[in-house]
């Protein structure tokens, strides 16, 4: 596929998308622990509907 | 096979700029950044909503209105006249430079300079306010009450004529042709006037009417606004007015349309695009069986779809990830709730890509108002005036596209942060959700300057 052989122009280009790289590894970080805390504070509020 | 590639749209010269291009990106991306942080601290509660505004001086609307209308419709006759009647050559004709320059680029410099500038010129309006005015005098105000706007058409009509106008600039290999763009500007004119006579002037216009809505949504970042019910010129804080916007259908759809078809214009003038478009264009001609140009016309129209669609899946996966700390709302309710973010967007990729142009070609309007149809007329003795491209230098854009986009940007994340601290009553939430928006911007901002970069070393 021609297309593809144009790809060092993709990776020439790719210096600009560290930023991207950056912010887009903080958010991957931020989702993963707000998914955490969602689940700990689920566990937190059946355990409590379990005692009462 | 004569592969051809078309249409160089802005002009830019050899930079001189001390150090690589992408510094630049990633310095933008720390000016986000510090930007994100500093509304998160500085910025608990809405100052935008409502609306702060002072009044500034008397205007008088309906004055104003009948001259900018009759001047709209006079400039909208001449060019139309021009480019039946004229030659036949895009750059000898008034027309193509009038349309693609003075009309389409120079007022979405003036919306943000001096707010809604195109309501009163808007020729198609003023005509249909003409010609309501003497139906209610002729029948005593017995005319029929226009049919009730459905709802769910919102912005549709204006996002797919934005989108159809972005084809003819971008895409059609005989866009120049005079004749051809007074067929067009016609077309569209009955289009709107159709639009205006079964809906309501001022209804379609908010809604239906391409390059109102478009211009309009500009000037909402300015910080003029009139008020005909006082007759009074305001002065509001930049940004406010995009909280009293009504989000309707299709308001997504078209502030995609608006950012992908600029990037697109970009992105075709750089060497990656002019890599991968006569592969394209000759799987259309050898597979498809299509003709040079019409292959040529396809690679093209399938990169416009594709930035388009590439901006929508951004601003998709940002929406997404609001989600996170808002799950109750529906992913359209939360896309349309922040779209308003997306304006300052997409009036700083207009800024950044078509400085160049208003400036270079801009002056091009001098010499072909003395000589509007290229017959060698010299109407107004300036038919020889040429373009000065020393008026500003390359880096000189540069630096201009630079800091359009990053105050763009900022001022989007500044409208996302507004809108999160005044739906939601937690402010550790509010700021947390943003967080995904400083994400949609970093995108948007190294996009904008790849593509820029890469356009200029083509």
């Amino acid at each position: 596929m021609t297309v593809i052989a144009h790809a060092g122009h993709w990776i020439e280009g790719g210096i600009f998308a560290a930023p991207v790289i950056i912010v887009a590894g903080a958010l991957a970080v931020s989702s993963v622990r707000e998914k955490r805390r969602r689940r700990r504070e689920a566990g937190h509020s059946d355990e409590g509907g379990r005692r009462s | 096979m004569n592969i051809v590639i078309p249409f160089a749209h802005g002009i830019v010269g050899k930079r001189d700029i001390p150090i690589p291009d992408y510094v630049f990106g990633w310095a933008a991306g720390v000016v986000l950044v510090l930007s994100f942080v500093g509304l998160a601290v500085l910025w608990p509660k809405p100052i935008l909503q409502p609306e702060p505004a002072k009044r500034l001086c008397f205007f008088p609307s309906l004055l104003v209105d009948i001259v900018c209308g009759v001047i709209g419709v006079a400039l909208s006759v001449i060019v139309v006249y021009a480019g039946f009647a004229g030659v036949q050559v895009g750059t000898a004709n008034l027309e193509p430079t009038f349309i693609y320059v003075t009309f389409w680029v120079g007022l979405a410099f003036a919306s943000l300079l001096f707010g809604n500038v195109f309501g009163p010129f808007n020729p198609w309006r003023a005509i249909a306010r003409a010609v309501a005015w003497v139906g209610k005098t002729v029948s005593r105000g017995a005319l029929p009450e226009p049919i009730a706007y459905p709802r769910w058409l919102g912005r549709w009509p204006a996002a797919v004529g934005i989108l159809c106008f972005a084809w003819l600039e971008l895409v059609y290999s005989n866009k120049d042709d005079p004749s051809t763009l007074s067929v067009l500007a016609l077309a569209y004119a009955a289009i709107q006037l159709v639009g205006m006579s079964i809906y309501g002037i001022d209804t379609w216009t908010e809604r239906g009417d391409a390059f109102a809505v478009y211009f309009g949504l500009f000037a909402r970042v300015s910080v003029f606004e009139r008020r005909d019910d006082e007759d009074a010129l305001y002065i509001r804080a930049p940004l406010s007015a995009l909280f009293k916007l009504d989000i309707v259908p299709g308001t997504v759809a078209l502030l995609c349309v608006m950012i992908g078809s600029t990037s697109f214009d970009g992105f075709s003038n750089g060497v990656l695009w002019n890599d991968v478009a006569p592969d394209l264009q000759k799987f259309f001609v050898n597979d498809l069986g299509a003709s040079l140009n019409t292959g040529l016309e396809l690679a093209f129209t399938v990169g416009l779809l594709f930035m388009i669609a590439f901006v929508f899946g951004v601003y998709r996966i940002g929406v997404a990830g609001m989600r996170l700390y808002d799950p109750d709302k529906p992913w359209l309710v939360l896309a349309r709730r922040f779209v308003i973010s997306l304006v300052p967007i997409s009036l700083a990729y207009v800024i950044a890509h078509y400085f160049s142009l208003l400036a270079y070609q801009g002056q091009a309007v001098a010499s072909l108002a003395s000589d509007p149809l290229g017959t060698g007329s010299d109407l107004f003795g300036t038919a020889s005036v040429g373009i000065n491209y020393g008026v500003v230098s390359a880096s000189g854009i540069w630096y201009v596209q630079v800091a359009a986009l990053v105050i763009g940007h900022v001022a989007g994340l500044m409208v996302a942060h507004e809108r999160a601290v005044s739906d939601y009553p937690d402010s550790r939430i509010a700021v947390r959700s943003q967080l995904w928006m400083l994400g949609v911007m970093v995108v948007f901002t190294s996009l904008g300057l790849w593509i820029l970069s890469a356009a200029g070393q083509a």
